[in-house]
C-alpha cells in the first residue's frame, strides 16, 4: 500500500505542542454535557414525585392553555396544556423517561451486537473479518429510518419494539470502533503473551481485550444513545414510534404540529428538551473522547 | 485499477442483494401479506385465493428469488395502493428526492468546506471555535424540529417562504436548509482535521520555505490533499441524506421517494416499500462505489495499482 | 557579508515551561562561503535554521540584536517580504526527502510553482528552467520527469529534485538541514559532492547543518559548534580540526571512530546527557559533563577569543594549541 507517513516524528513532535482542540474545551464540554444529562436523568427518575399532574389526565375544558409566561398562562400549568388538556410540564418530565430508556436500552443492545461483531472481526481477521465488514457495509447501505418505520409498522408500535429495532440497527459504529481497537490490541505484546500461556480465546477477550475497549465503548455508547434518542423522536413524530398516549417528546411535537400557528409552544418546549438532551449527550461523548485522548494526538 | 473497480462493483451488487433479502425476510416474518392485501373487508377465502395467486405459500427463499428475477427484468411489482407498476411510481419520486438532495449537498459543502478550511488554518481561533460550535449544535438539532422552527420563522412569523410543495425555487429553500445542515458538521470536521493534518506535513513546509503564497499553499497544496477523504464522506452523507429524506419530505409535503415510502408503510403497500428499500440501498452502494473509484482516479499513488 | 546574525534567541513555550532552544547565537556567512553548524540532536541547530526563514511555529518567540540579509533587517520584515525572500534569494532544503514533496502534484508543477511565485515569467520559461536544473542535479530524462509524481522516485532522486527546487530562482544563500542524513551512505556522498559543486559554480553561500564531522572537514570553510542551544566554538574549519579549544569540541572530535583505534577497546564517548533547555540554565551548559569544570564555570560565559577568528565559550580553553586527533574519515 502507499506510504502513509507524511511527516517525520521530529516534525510531529515539534508541532504536537499546538493542540488540535484546546484542553479546556474538552473539560467545559464534559462538564456541561454531564450536567445536562444528569438533569434529564433526575427529571426522569423524579417525574412521579415532582409532576404536578397526571401525564395522561385529559381535561377538555383546559385545552391549549399557554405557559406561565404568557398573559393567559397560570402557575397551575407552568408549561401550559396540549390539545387534550394534559399538563405539558408533567408530560415533559415523563417524556424524559421514554427518551432515556430508549437511549440507554438501544445503546446496550447495539453495544452488545456491535462489540461482538467487532471483536470477532478484529481478533480472528481473515474470512471472518471479511464477512463482518460485508455485514457492516450492508447495514450502512440500509435506509435506517425506513427500515425502522417498516419494522414498527409490521410488529406494532411499542416502547420495546422501538428499542429493539433501533438496537438491531444502530450497532455499526460499535462494530467499527471495536474492530479497529481489537486489531490494534491484538498485535500488542500482552495479548501474545497470554496466547503463549495457553489462555483460551474467550479468556483473552475477556481479560486482555475488553478492558482496553471500555474507554472507547463508553464514548461510542454516549454518541449512539444520542442518535437513538433523536431517531425515536423522529419515528414517533412520523407516527410510527412510541404509541400515543405515551409522552414521547417526538410524539408531542407531532401532536402539536397541527396547532403550530397559534400554539407554537407545543412544539418548541419538547423540541428544546430534545435538543438539550441530545446536545448534552453529544458533549458528554465528545468530552470523554477529548480527555482520554493522549496529549498531542487527536 | 480495472481489477479494483470490477471487484468493487461485484461487492456492490452483492451488498444490495443482501440488504433487499433482509428486508424481504423482515416483511415475510412480520405477518400475512395475503391478509394485508385482502384488507379488512376480505374473507378467509379471499386471503387463500390471494395466497395462491401471489405464491405466498412458497418458502421465503423461493419467493425472494422470484422477486429478484422480476427486478432484473425491470418489474418491481405492482403497488397495492395505486394498482400501478411500482417502477413507474418511484421514478418521478426519486427524481424529486435526488434533486433536493443534490442541492442540499452542494449547499452543505459550500458552507462547511470553507468553514473547515478556515478552522483548520487557524485552530483554536475565534473562527475555529465558532465553526466547532455550529457543528456541535447542528449535530444535536433534530431535523424535524428544525424544520418546524424554520416554518414558524419564515412561513408564519415572517411569511417570506412557502412551507409545502416544490413549485418555485422558493419552495426549495427551507427543505434544502434542513436537509443540508445535517451533513455540515461531519463535512466541516473532516475538512478541518484534514487541513490541520495537511498543514503539518513536510511538503507544506517545503512549499512555504520556497516562498509560495499563502493562498496557493492553503488551496492548491493543503486542501487538495485534505479533500480526498471528503469525497468518500460526501457520498456517504448524500446516501444518508436520501434515506433520511423521509422526515423532511413529510414535513414539507414534498412528493419525493421518502414520503412515498412513509405513506406506503402506513398503507401496508409492501411491494412499494420493498422496492423503495432496494432503491435507497442501491443508491447508497452506487454512490460509495463511485466515490471509491473517483478517489482512486484522483490519487496518483493509487493509479499505480 | 551576506547573512549576519547576532544574538539570536528563540524561546518555544511547552507544557513544562519555556524551552530556550537557541541562546545568543551569532554567526555570519558570505557569498561563496560554506558555514557548517555542527552539534548533536537537540542542540538547536535546526531551530536556528528555521528561524532564519521565519518558519518557526507561531507560538515561538524569536529575537536578535541583529539579523540581516544583504543588509536588510529580517526581524522586522513583514510576512510578505519574508515570503518574497524565501525560495528566491534564500532557500532551504530539509532532511526528509521522502515527505518533502506534495504527493498530488507533478514534479514539474511543484518546480514551476516556485518559479512563478517569484518571477513574472510564464510557465514555459519556468519549465525550461526546471528541465535545465533537473539535468544539472544529475537527473536523466529531465523533461519526462516533469510529468511524474514524487512516489515514482527514490529518496535520492527526490532530494535532487528538492535541490533543483531550491535553485529555481538562483538564490544567493542555501540553508541545508542535514540533507543527506536520511539517505544511503553512497547516495550521501554523491549528493554532497553535487551540492559542493553547485555551490562553487553558482557562487552560492551555504549553511550546512550536520552532525557528521567527516562531512564538515571536507566541505566547510567555517564551522560553528553548538551545544544545548548555544554556540560554544566558532572557527575556520582547518583551525577547528587542528586546534579545537572547547572541551566539548575536543571530546566530539575524539569520539569520532577512527580506523587506528585499537581493537576491542571501548569507543570513546562523552559521559552524561545533554541538559534540558526548559528553564534557562546558568553558566556553562557543558559543565556537568566536562572534566575541566570548576566553580568558575557556574557563571554565564561569553564567547572568548582564543585565536585568529577563533572563539570559544570556555574559560579553560588555553590559547596555546594542544594536539588533538584530527577527524579524518
Amino acid at each position: 500500500m502507499t506510504e502513509t507517513v507524511t511527516s517525520t516524528p521530529k516534525a510531529q513532535d515539534r508541532v504536537s505542542r499546538r493542540m488540535r482542540r484546546p484542553r479546556w474545551m474538552g473539560h467545559a464540554g464534559l462538564i456541561l454535557g454531564s450536567t445536562i444529562v444528569l438533569v434529564c436523568v433526575l427529571m426522569a427518575l423524579l417525574a412521579p414525585l415532582i409532576s404536578p399532574h397526571d401525564p395522561y389526565a385529559q381535561d377538555l375544558v383546559s385545552r391549549f392553555i399557554p405557559p406561565v409566561w404568557h398573559e393567559s398562562g397560570s402557575w397551575e400549568h407552568v408549561l401550559g396544556t396540549d390539545h387534550l388538556g394534559r399538563d405539558y410540564l408533567t408530560r415533559l418530565l415523563y417524556g424524559a423517561q421514554i427518551s432515556l430508556v430508549i437511549g440507554i436500552g438501544t445503546a446496550i443492545v447495539s453495544g452488545i451486537i456491535g462489540t461482538t461483531i467487532g471483536v470477532a472481526a478484529g481478533y480472528f481477521g481473515g474470512k471472518i473479518d471479511s464477512v463482518a465488514m460485508f455485514i457492516i457495509t450492508a447495514r450502512l447501505a440500509m435506509p435506517v429510518i425506513l427500515i425502522a418505520l417498516a419494522t414498527v409498522a409490521l410488529f406494532g408500535s411499542s416502547l420495546t419494539v422501538v428499542m429493539l429495532t433501533l438496537g438491531l440497527l444502530l450497532w455499526d459504529r460499535f462494530a467499527l470502533v471495536t474492530r479497529a481497537s481489537t486489531i490494534q490490541l491484538r498485535s500488542q505484546e500482552f495479548v501474545t503473551a497470554a496466547e503463549i500461556q495457553g489462555a483460551s480465546i474467550l479468556q483473552i477477550v475477556r481479560h486482555e481485550i475488553l478492558p482496553n475497549l471500555l474507554n472507547n465503548l463508553l464514548i461510542v455508547a454516549t454518541l449512539e444513545m444520542a442518535q437513538a434518542i433523536v431517531l425515536e423522536a423522529a419515528l414517533s413524530f412520523l407516527g410510527l414510534g412510541v404509541p400515543a398516549p405515551l409522552p414521547s417528546w417526538g410524539l408531542m411535537i407531532s401532536e402539536g404540529k397541527a396547532s403550530i400557528l397559534f400554539e407554537p409552544w407545543l412544539i418548541t418546549i419538547p423540541g428544546v428538551a430534545l435538543f438539550l438532551l441530545v446536545l448534552g449527550t453529544n458533549l458528554l461523548g465528545d468530552g470523554l473522547r477529548d480527555i482520554t485522548t493522549p496529549q498531542g494526538r487527536n | 485499477m480495472l481489477n479494483y473497480a470490477l471487484r468493487r462493483i461485484f461487492m456492490a451488487c452483492l451488498l444490495t442483494l443482501f440488504v433487499s433479502f433482509l428486508t424481504y425476510g423482515l416483511i415475510f416474518t412480520a405477518g400475512d401479506p395475503a391478509a394485508a392485501i385482502a384488507g379488512s373487508a376480505g374473507t378467509a377465502a379471499d386471503a387463500e385465493n390471494i395466497r395462491e395467486i401471489y405464491g405466498f405459500d412458497d418458502p421465503l427463499v423461493i419467493q425472494y428469488l422470484r422477486w429478484v428475477g422480476n427486478v432484473l427484468q425491470g418489474d418491481l411489482g405492482n403497488s397495492l395502493y395505486f394498482g400501478q407498476p411500482v417502477s413507474e411510481l418511484i421514478m418521478s419520486r426519486f427524481a424529486v428526492t435526488a434533486q433536493v438532495g443534490i442541492v442540499a449537498l452542494v449547499f452543505a459543502m459550500l458552507v462547511a468546506v470553507p468553514l473547515g478550511v478556515a478552522a483548520g488554518r487557524w485552530p483554536n481561533s475565534l473562527i475555529d471555535r465558532t465553526a466547532l460550535f455550529i457543528a456541535v449544535v447542528g449535530q444535536a438539532m433534530p431535523s424535524f424540529w428544525f424544520a418546524l422552527l424554520l416554518i414558524i420563522l419564515f412561513s408564519i412569523t415572517f411569511p417570506i417562504l412557502p412551507s409545502s410543495g416544490l413549485d418555485t425555487w422558493k419552495h426549495f429553500v427551507l427543505p434544502v436548509l434542513v436537509l443540508g445542515y445535517f451533513s455540515m458538521p461531519a463535512i466541516m470536521r473532516l475538512t478541518r482535521s484534514g487541513m490541520i493534518s495537511a498543514l503539518e506535513t513536510d511538503y507544506i513546509r517545503t512549499a512555504r520555505a520556497m516562498g509560495l503564497s499563502e493562498r496557493r499553499v492553503l488551496f492548491d497544496y493543503a486542501l487538495r490533499n485534505a479533500a480526498l477523504p471528503l469525497i468518500s464522506l460526501s457520498s456517504a452523507q448524500f446516501g444518508f441524506m436520501l434515506a433520511g429524506s423521509v422526515v423532511v419530505e413529510s414535513v414539507f409535503a414534498i412528493p419525493g421517494a421518502g414520503r412515498l415510502a412513509w405513506e406506503s408503510i402506513g398503507r401496508a403497500d409492501l411491494p412499494t416499500v420493498q422496492a423503495l428499500v432496494l432503491c435507497f440501498s442501491l443508491f447508497y452502494v452506487l454512490l460509495t462505489l463511485l466515490a471509491d473509484i473517483l478517489n482512486a482516479a484522483l490519487d496518483p499513488r493509487m493509479r499505480m495499482k | 557579508m551576506l547573512l549576519n546574525v547576532e544574538n539570536l534567541n528563540v524561546v518555544i513555550p511547552t507544557q513544562g515551561g519555556p524551552l530556550h532552544a537557541v541562546q545568543d547565537v551569532s554567526f555570519n556567512v558570505s557569498k561563496g562561503e560554506t558555514l557548517c553548524i555542527v552539534g548533536e540532536s537537540g542542540c538547536g541547530k535546526s531551530v536556528t535554521a528555521l528561524s532564519l526563514l521565519g518558519l518557526l511555529p507561531k507560538s515561538a518567540t524569536r529575537s536578535a540584536s541583529r539579523m540581516t540579509f544583504d543588509g536588510k533587517d529580517m526581524i522586522t520584515m513583514s510576512d510578505k517580504q519574508i515570503r518574497a525572500l524565501r525560495g528566491d534569494r534564500l532557500s532551504m532544503i530539509f532532511q526528509e526527502p521522502m515527505t518533502a514533496l506534495n504527493p498530488l502534484h507533478t514534479l514539474g508543477r511543484q518546480l514551476t510553482d516556485v518559479y512563478m511565485a517569484h518571477r513574472r515569467g510564464d510557465r514555459k520559461e519556468a519549465r525550461e528552467r526546471a528541465v535545465y536544473l533537473l539535468e544539472r542535479v544529475g537527473i536523466a530524462r529531465a523533461a519526462e520527469r516533469l510529468g511524474q509524481y514524487p512516489h515514482e522516485l527514490s529518496g535520492g532522486l527526490r532530494q535532487r529534485v528538492v535541490i533543483a527546487m531550491a535553485l529555481m530562482c538562483e538564490p544567493e544563500l542555501i540553508v541545508a538541514d542535514e540533507p543527506t542524513t536520511a539517505l544511503d551512505v553512497t547516495i550521501q556522498a554523491e549528493l554532497l559532492r553535487l551540492l559542493a559543486e553547485l555551490q562553487k559554480s553558482m557562487g552560492l553561500g551555504m549553511i550546512m547543518i550536520t552532525h557528521d564531522l567527516g562531512l564538515v572537514s571536507r566541505i566547510a570553510d567555517r564551522v560553528v559548534v553548538m551545544y544545548a542551544g548555544q554556540v560554544i566554538e566558532n572557527a575556520p574549519a582547518k583551525e577547528l580540526f587542528e586546534n579545537p579549544k572547547h572541551p566539548y569540541t575536543r571530546a566530539l572530535l575524539g569520539s569520532v571512530p577512527n580506523p587506528s583505534h585499537p581493537r576491542m577497546q571501548p569507543l570513546p564517548s562523552i559521559p552524561g546527557t545533554v541538559p534540558s533547555l526548559v528553564q534557562k540554565m546558568e553558566g556553562c551548559h557543558f559543565r556537568d559533563r566536562c572534566e575541566l569544570a570548576s566553580e568558575e564555570c557556574r557563571v554565564s560565559i561569553p564567547l572568548l577569543e582564543v585565536g585568529t577568528e577563533h572563539a570559544a565559550r570556555c574559560i579553560k580553553a588555553e590559547p596555546e594549541t594542544s594536539v588533538a586527533r584530527s577527524a579524518v574519515p
